[in-house]
């Protein structure tokens, strides 16, 4: 019941926030093509590369579009129905909770899904767009859809997590801005080019091991449980991480005065 | 039955001293001290069902701090809190069914989005079915008197406007006690009017319990029957209206216009405010002495006009804010 409340919370959300921003159509539009242009230079970027070396750790020039299929389509899904998420230590500094702790749903989901990015539909139709230029067998169309939610979803727990130092540090949103940078910056290069202390890093505080080298390993190789079970474990483990940190902190929201209003 | 039951409740906030000028690069780096402001010390009061009760008092009194605390939004330091059965910082999600807020400071309402939109989103939030919730809309918003904008974008609309469409949305889930922060700030008189008429009716038709916070005398004194000052985080006074005005309101002010000049100043108890040429101002404590004390300083057939008023309550109010009125027991 819950889940099925939420999911309806979230989706609300969801709903309005498009329809929000559908009332400018060339800005909507824009927004989504643009996404999906700014990542397709990337492409050309990785082309010169390939016609120098014929592969980067194991990598050659499909896999590595596979990840950033699986990295722009993670951050498409998180900045699309999260994309709060990614303001809370500035909500918390401002003390703008006040309306959110005023309904009676889930504080953590409501604040985090109250908000949409609209050029993140640009990232998740590019996830797509690889899979079609790089031949993707068509079980990979379906098998990606819950990789990209699970890894948004760590995506998004470890940045509330970081996030919710705000309620300790004043303006503490720093470090949470640098994991979310470095989140999105080494997803997208062949794993096998790092190892000691880079690598125990992509496995814990920045966690694109386990957002999508993980998933990109369990698409190449096919099927594998323990893959899957690390990769489902770990989400687990985050999002739980985060709500008990959100929580916790809460006891020290001091909320605010400032005149302010919903945009 | 009690709406509200507050008893010693506290809030204190800690705030890490601040340095100016040079001294802020000497303790840069060093332990600051850390200072507790009690920004809610100790109060105590109850709300009765379907009254309406003002929570009045200068800014930075600990007036919104209470309010945060009694909507759940802010977890008190130490002391109870009742809201209808229950424990805010504990039953947060179960009282927001109960309860709405407007903050005349913040708006909950999407401006890019049309009232009616918004109307349905809140709706939802509260698990409202669709059908209940388009007919609560629309008895809405003929009580409110919306209809002719309701479709228009929030951003559109004027302040006015705008405050009738945040009320709308908080009694989208009808509930049972509304907490109102400033609802009135910014808007023209006539607005103004037109809100405390809603306020009203709210109470009236509805038996909404509603507590809310103006700095406008004007909303007060039409409003409600009961006032609680709150000032530096205590309770000042917690009285009736009429006894505000019986006990507090014992100073007349009289205009007078004489032919001559009367000499009053050493009279006990009457004070001469200003003088020109024969317009006197005049405050007359009637605790002290009587309007008949005053007449006898007078010459009937020198008397060409004359005027006798109350202090204003705004006035009234501002001693107690200063702490110049003793409060009687």
């Amino acid at each position: 019941m819950a889940v099925k409340n939420n999911l309806k919370l979230i989706f609300s959300y969801l709903k309005l926030n498009l329809k929000k921003e559908a009332q400018y159509k060339t800005s909507f539009i824009l927004k989504i093509v643009m996404m999906v242009l700014n990542n397709a230079f990337f492409i050309l970027q990785w082309l010169i590369i390939f016609s120098i070396v014929e592969n980067i750790g194991g990598y050659g020039l499909n896999e590595l579009l596979l990840l950033w299929a699986l990295s722009a389509g993670s951050y498409g899904v998180a900045h699309l129905f999260f994309n709060n998420a990614f303001s809370i230590g500035y909500l918390i500094y401002e003390g703008k909770l006040d309306v959110y702790l005023t309904q009676p749903k889930n504080l953590l989901i409501n604040i985090c899904c109250s908000s949409c990015s609209v050029s993140a539909i640009g990232d998740i139709i590019y996830a797509f767009v690889v899979l079609i230029i790089t031949g993707a067998p068509w079980w990979w169309y379906l098998a990606i859809i819950p990789i990209l939610i699970i890894g948004a979803l760590i995506y998004v727990g470890m940045v509330i997590i970081f996030q919710s130092l705000c309620f300790y540090i004043k303006n503490g949103s720093a470090l949470a801005n640098m994991i979310e940078s470095a989140i999105t910056m080494f997803g997208t290069y062949p794993p096998a080019i790092f190892s000691g202390v880079a690598k125990f890093l992509l496995y814990t505080i920045i966690p694109v091991g386990f957002m999508i080298f993980i998933p990109a390993q369990y698409l190449f190789l096919g099927f594998n449980i323990w893959y899957m079970l690390m990769f489902l474990g770990f989400a687990i483990l985050v999002v739980s991480l985060a709500f008990v940190c959100f929580k916790f902190g809460l006891k020290r929201y001091t909320s605010g005065s400032l005149f302010a209003g919903r945009l | 039955m009690k709406a509200i039951e507050v008893k010693n409740l506290c809030k204190d906030f800690k705030t890490k001293v601040k340095y100016s000028g040079a001294e802020f690069w000497k303790h840069l780096f060093k332990k600051k001290e850390v200072n507790t402001k009690h920004a809610v010390n100790n109060i105590s009061f109850d709300v009765e069902e379907g009254e309406i009760l003002a929570f009045i008092g200068p800014n930075g009194a600990g007036k919104s701090t209470t309010i945060k605390m009694l909507t759940g939004i802010l977890y008190p330091t130490s002391g109870e809190i009742n809201v209808l059965g229950f424990n805010p910082s504990k039953q947060r999600v179960k009282l927001s069914y109960q309860i709405g807020t407007v903050f005349g400071q913040k708006e909950q309402l999407w401006v890019h989005l049309s009232a009616y939109d918004n109307f349905m989103f809140f709706g939802s939030i509260y698990d409202i079915p669709k059908k209940e919730l388009t007919e609560r809309i629309n008895e809405l918003a003929k009580v409110f008197e919306i209809t002719e904008f309701i479709n228009q974008p929030v951003k559109s609309l004027s302040l006015g406007q705008r405050m009738k469409c945040e009320m709308v949305a908080s009694l989208i889930h009808n509930p049972k006690m509304l907490f109102f922060d400033e609802p009135t700030i910014g808007l023209d008189p006539i607005a103004k009017e037109t809100l405390r008429n809603l306020i009203k009716k709210i109470n009236k038709e509805f038996g909404t319990t509603i507590l809310f916070t103006s700095h406008d005398v004007g909303d007060i004194e039409e409003l409600c029957k009961r006032v609680i000052i709150i000032n530096d985080g205590q309770i000042v006074l917690d009285d009736s209206m009429k006894n505000l005005k019986y006990h507090y309101l014992n100073k007349k002010i009289v205009q007078a216009n004489l032919k001559t000049k009367v000499k009053l100043d050493k009279k006990v108890g009457i004070k001469v405010l200003k003088q020109k040429d024969t317009m006197y101002k005049i405050e007359v404590d009637m605790n002290i002495t009587s309007m008949d004390e005053l007449m006898k300083l007078f010459n009937a057939d020198d008397l060409q006009d004359i005027t006798i008023s109350s202090t204003p309550l705004e006035d009234i109010i501002k001693d107690i804010y200063r702490g110049n009125t003793q409060t009687h027991d």
